[in-house]
């Protein structure tokens, strides 16, 4: 360990207790000596990864720190394993600083729903503002310089959102590519574990490291998939190509549709993409319009199986009072659910009873399919799991959108957006317009900062199973913003 | 007896199906007014009068309780009222999937709900021989990181302390804490 190095890891420790009181981002932080003790260990180990100090959301199991997803249901839980992503982090030689805040079993895109309180945003230091969410606190220790990188969840875009929000790099692979064991559900059919990071090298090299089959996660990408993929990387590769068709989806970028710095940012980084010789196609995708409404069909009702488990009994901790109340098994535990969480219960389960069950969750479905047939029909790389028929020719390497449709609010402001008799707004489900496409098809995305240090994104998005041509083109990206 | 509402969603959801439209590239934006020009278009979703979404009515009471249940989450002390409304917006995000009619499907190929799960969509049908090659695997190959033990089942009543006539009393959790 050299001495700067050692000198970087010392500053990036000794911000931890500052940080936290200010911002809320960790759930749970290790004992400095526990650290110090993993620090020389890492260092022993030939990784790109070794002397980094990372930090892991809160619904990511970790077998010697709790496991809460900021909720009161867990919070006193701690997991007898270790997920796939941590035992692979550890034995790439990086210290895990600690546990993360988050939006209550990542339900959320404001990172205000955690029973432990909001994780601010590290950016604005005089007004409390939201880092997005759910991986809130995890974008903000990586944007406050505590760590190096951070590991989040996305499902909706709870990665992407929030590394936007906080001015860092948030990349969600393609699903199923990074193993989901040990990773509290949500909605298992869109969950992904994501990574943030302050520079893409950085990035990569976690992506590296967690991009394998697990055997344990009965929805990890095969081996043979996986080379199949690479076969095809490999020969396109070997086009030599330095210029990209890349595709603007037609969708929600008129003026009063998206905030108008993040459009003219957004048309700025266009400009200069032409400048640098690659192409810009307008993109019709007829399904991306009914997006938020299948996503907000779909992920309840999944989590409505997943949670069914907090019961005191199996999970969660059990009401010391009663068990039944008007008739309701386990409701008096339950009921320690926040509110967010319990809102999407009760919408879940309308989309699951018989009279809603064709109209709502069967077309979501079916829609969702016309979603990734529309990808698949614009992409030139061709999707692996569907077979669909692909364009080599004239379709498209990359689509860019911006990442967010808005900047992010004050925490005062978003709680004068309530109803007057206390209800919610969904306009936090609005946030997510831009990520939520990506989520229902299983693409690969990429957040990249437009500006530094401001909470503006551009999305690079790629074909499913693309992931290491995404990331190769974002270097060209992030290099030309410089 | 239909409501006047009734009537008028129902009208709105039978002439607001979207003919179902193939994705498209556009022609190349070969400078920055063009970008710009793509921009200044209004979004097609409040320009279009065909997509309309029928508006939610307040769900009954009789309906959250029946959500509450199901959820099992407290009705007791629960404000019918606000989850009413809650539930109102909620759903009034989600009936825009109402215009959208599956038999308008995408150039004559009929979607499959089943293949909404991002996995392989054609599967290769297992053989006798496959499947009882994969049970001796599994048989030669347990994961105690997945609960897998030795003897291949699972002590339902191991962490018993009483027991007559076949009836058990458990006094202990059934979660281990890992120590």
């Amino acid at each position: 360990m050299n001495s700067s190095g050692t000198r970087t890891i010392l500053q990036r420790l000794e911000t931890i207790p500052i940080i936290q009181s200010k911002y809320n981002i960790f759930t749970h932080v290790e004992p400095i000596n526990k650290i110090n003790k993993n620090l020389l260990k890492g260092s022993t180990v030939n990784n790109p990864l070794s002397n980094t100090l990372c930090a892991v959301k809160d619904n990511i199991a970790t077998n010697d720190m709790p496991t809460t997803c900021s909720s009161s249901m867990l919070s006193n839980y701690q997991s007898p394993f270790d997920a796939t992503v941590v035992k692979l982090l550890r034995e790439s030689g990086t210290t895990i600083v600690g546990k993360t805040n988050m939006d209550e079993f990542a339900m959320g895109s404001l990172g205000i729903h955690s029973h432990y309180g909001p994780a601010l945003n590290p950016l604005f230091h005089d007004v409390d503002t939201v880092s997005g969410g759910s991986s809130s606190g995890s974008a903000g220790s990586v944007t406050s310089g505590v760590v190096h990188f951070a590991l989040g969840t996305d499902t909706g875009g709870s990665v992407r959102l929030p590394a936007c929000y906080c001015s860092v790099l948030g990349f969600k692979g393609s699903y199923g590519r990074i193993s989901r064991f040990g990773v509290v559900s949500f909605a298992q059919s869109l969950d992904t574990v994501g990574i943030m990071a302050d520079n893409l090298q950085r990035v990569k090299d976690v992506f590296n490291t967690l991009d394998k089959f697990d055997k344990k996660d009965p929805t990890s990408l095969s081996e043979d998939l996986r080379n199949e993929i690479n076969s095809i990387s490999k020969l396109r590769e070997k086009r030599g190509r330095a210029k990209f068709r890349i595709g603007i989806p037609k969708f929600n970028l008129s003026k009063n549709s998206v905030n108008e710095t993040i459009r003219t940012c957004f048309i700025g980084f266009l400009d200069t993409l032409m400048k640098q010789g690659h192409e810009i196609f307008p993109v019709e995708l007829p399904s991306m319009k009914y997006a938020l409404p299948v996503y907000y069909t779909i992920a309840p009702s999944e989590a409505v199986s997943n949670l069914a488990r907090y019961d005191g009994i199996r999970y969660g901790t059990r009401d010391e009072k009663e068990d039944i109340s008007n008739e309701s098994f386990f409701s008096s535990t339950r009921s320690k659910f926040g509110k967010e969480v319990q809102r999407r219960l009760i919408l879940g389960n309308y989309n699951l009873i018989s009279e809603s069950f064709k109209n709502n969750f069967l077309k979501a479905q079916t829609l969702r399919v016309s979603l990734i047939n529309e990808f698949d029909n614009i992409f030139s790389f061709p999707n692996v799991l569907t077979r669909n028929q692909n364009d080599d020719i004239n379709g498209l390497d990359f689509l860019l959108s911006p990442t967010s449709v808005n900047l992010p609010k004050g925490i005062d402001e978003i709680a004068k957006e309530k109803g007057y008799d206390g209800t919610s707004s969904t306009n936090e489900y609005m946030n997510d317009l831009f990520t939520i496409p990506v989520s229902l098809a299983g693409l690969p995305a990429l957040t990249i900062p437009a500006k530094k240090r401001a909470p503006i994104g551009i999305q690079l998005i790629g074909q499913y199973g693309d992931d290491q041509n995404v990331l190769n083109f974002a270097e060209k990206l992030v290099n030309e913003l410089k | 007896m239909l409501s006047p509402r009734s009537y008028r969603n129902a009208y709105l959801i039978a002439h607001s199906t979207v003919r179902f439209a193939s994705s498209k590239i556009g022609p190349q934006l070969r400078s920055i007014g063009e970008v710009e020009q793509l921009f200044s278009q209004p979004d097609e979703i409040k320009t279009d009068p065909t997509i309309q979404t029928p508006k939610q009515s307040l769900p009954s009471e009789e309906l959250v309780l029946k959500l509450l249940k199901l959820s099992g989450l407290p009705s007791k002390c629960a404000s019918i009222p606000v989850i009413q409304q809650n539930l109102s917006k909620q759903l009034d995000l989600i009936n825009k999937l109402h215009t959208f009619s599956p038999e308008n499907s995408q150039d004559g190929i009929k979607l499959d709900p089943n293949h909404a799960r991002i996995m392989p969509r054609s599967t290769h049908k297992l053989t006798y021989k496959e499947l009882m090659e994969k049970i001796e695997y599994q048989k030669q190959n347990k994961d105690p990181e997945l609960g897998e033990v030795e003897d291949g089942s699972w002590n339902a009543t191991e962490t018993t302390s009483i027991s007559r006539n076949g009836y058990f009393v458990f006094r202990h959790g059934f979660i281990h804490d890992g120590n």
